[in-house]
């Protein structure tokens, strides 16, 4: 495992879209807060490390022990760069959830729907959260009724309706288990 | 039908070894297949929780389930497509792999290896066990099996495991010294029931006599990397003997003075026996423990060893 620094202007790609999912909390803060250290139940320091593209939260005792190792993983990798730009990955998805201010509830049938890797059409009268908050093209986390978190979506203005566009959802466990880890 | 599967060489064996009755008793069972087990997985939600959560989807029951687990009776639709198993709130399972994991019991913050850990079901059971702190190494030597195991570490949120893509037997190239080891051996499967019997080939005797030096050499090279006063669980779901019992027996004579077999605290299963095979054997194998398929779950063989000096 090679471990790179990230640049300026990949920082500033992964806190763009990760302040956006949160829509609140600024990223670099809740890097530095006991409660994350309290997740991964880690005492030391927790920083930001890259392999080839994709882009892993650690701790400095972990990232020490994998230098040996072939294949790592067992830290929360919050996403790749494909060109540049940071996607986000599904196993960010537990972690941010804990942090997220804003998410959009869905009914069991419209998550049932989601996990299925399919869009989900909202009418402004039927959530009485006020859909009016989002803006056009922006990212959201997405839970079920039981707060389980199931994924993260865009948000698209269509004409009478708001369009949730799966971005990733947890039914690629099953979809591409072979391919996607 | 089982007969196809197991051919009659080792029922002859098992016969030998087990004596009749037994053997009888093994070749019913091994048609019949276990219902689902559900683990809920302790680090994100209880068994309660689950159970309530599933039981509101029309998902039922069995009344009562060893190990703090779930025995499902009815499934509207299949389970793996509920958004609890896809976040990773549980895992199905068979009930002896719930065994190796809470025999070992490591404290948290220590350093384990799991070898030969793909599909990752024990791996997880270990973290949580673990309480998710600590160092876990997940060691796996088929490529095409790491994505499976990767995928299943991410899905239930578990975050101090370490996936090594190499065999177990060259592990020590590592240079980690571990304080637990659990070593779920490739075995020939001659103790798992029908349904989850799946090779299209039947077992033939060469593969135990295979097996069983794999094993040999795995159970060697991991030993070299225990610390003073660390443990090893070794676990097979083979009926063989030359895959249990013979197996340990010819490790303690390997290792003398060096291991220590550590009793198993579980009231399932028989202790291991090697009288209708040697007339001289360690004693400390009656700590060892043997499952048969009658039992209310697959053929089994597990050992807890404990390394007492170098």
């Amino acid at each position: 495992m090679q471990i790179t620094k990230l640049t300026e202007e990949e920082i500033v790609a992964v806190s763009t879209v990760i302040n956006e999912i949160l829509k609140s909390d600024d990223f670099s803060q809740i890097l530095n807060t006991h409660s994350l250290i309290k997740i991964i139940n880690r005492r030391d320091e927790i920083y930001l490390i890259k392999n080839s593209d994709s882009l892993y939260l650690s701790s400095s005792r972990t990232s020490d022990r994998g230098k040996n190792c072939i294949i790592l993983t067992g830290k929360i990798k919050l996403g790749f760069f494909i060109r540049g730009k940071f996607k986000i990955g599904i196993e960010s998805l537990r972690f941010l959830a804990n942090y997220c201010q804003n998410p959009i509830f869905l009914s069991p049938r419209q998550a049932k729907r989601f996990i299925y890797s399919k869009d989900i059409n909202l009418r402004f009268d039927d959530t009485k959260k006020g859909l009016e908050k989002y803006s056009d093209g922006s990212m959201v986390l997405v839970f079920n009724k039981k707060r389980i978190p199931i994924g993260y979506a865009k948000i698209l203005h269509k004409q009478d309706y708001l369009q949730l566009k799966n971005i990733i959802d947890i039914g690629i466990y099953l979809r591409s288990e072979k391919t996607a880890f | 039908m089982a007969e196809q599967i197991i051919s009659w060489e080792f029922k002859e064996r098992w016969v030998n070894f087990y004596g009749k009755k037994v053997t009888e008793r093994i070749l019913r069972e091994l048609k019949q297949s276990d219902p689902r087990i559900i683990a809920p997985n302790t680090l994100y939600t209880t068994r309660r929780q689950l159970q309530e959560s599933l039981e509101s989807q029309g998902f039922r029951f069995a009344p009562e389930t060893p190990f703090n687990c779930l025995t499902l009776e009815f499934e509207p639709f299949n389970i793996v497509a509920t958004s609890e198993y896809l976040s990773g709130l549980l895992t199905i399972q068979a009930l002896t792999s719930l065994i190796p994991p809470k025999c070992l019991n490591p404290s948290s913050e220590s350093v384990v290896a799991d070898l030969a850990a793909s599909p990752g079901i024990k791996t997880c059971l270990l973290a949580e066990v673990m309480e998710n702190t600590g160092t876990l190494f997940a060691i796996e030597k088929a490529k095409k099996r790491i994505p499976a195991l990767k995928s299943n570490i991410t899905r239930m949120g578990i975050y101090n495991t370490f996936i090594l893509n190499c065999d177990a037997r060259s592990f020590p190239g590592l240079n980690v010294k571990v304080d637990h080891i659990m070593l779920d051996a490739p075995c020939t499967g001659t103790g798992l029931k029908l349904k989850k019997n799946k090779r299209l080939e039947p077992r033939i005797l060469n593969d135990v006599t295979r097996q069983s030096v794999i094993q040999r050499e795995i159970l060697d090279e991991a030993w070299k990397q225990l610390k003073i006063d660390g443990t090893i669980v070794y676990s097979t779901c083979s009926l063989e003997p030359e895959e249990g019992e013979v197996q340990i027996n010819n490790f303690l004579a390997r290792h003398e003075k060096q291991v220590q077999v550590l009793p198993i605290n579980i009231n399932i299963g028989n202790p291991g026996n090697l009288t209708r095979w040697t007339k001289v054997y360690d004693s400390q194998i009656s700590n060892t423990r043997r499952i048969f398929p009658d039992q209310g779950m697959d053929g089994f063989f597990i050992a807890l060893m404990k390394k007492v000096r170098e």
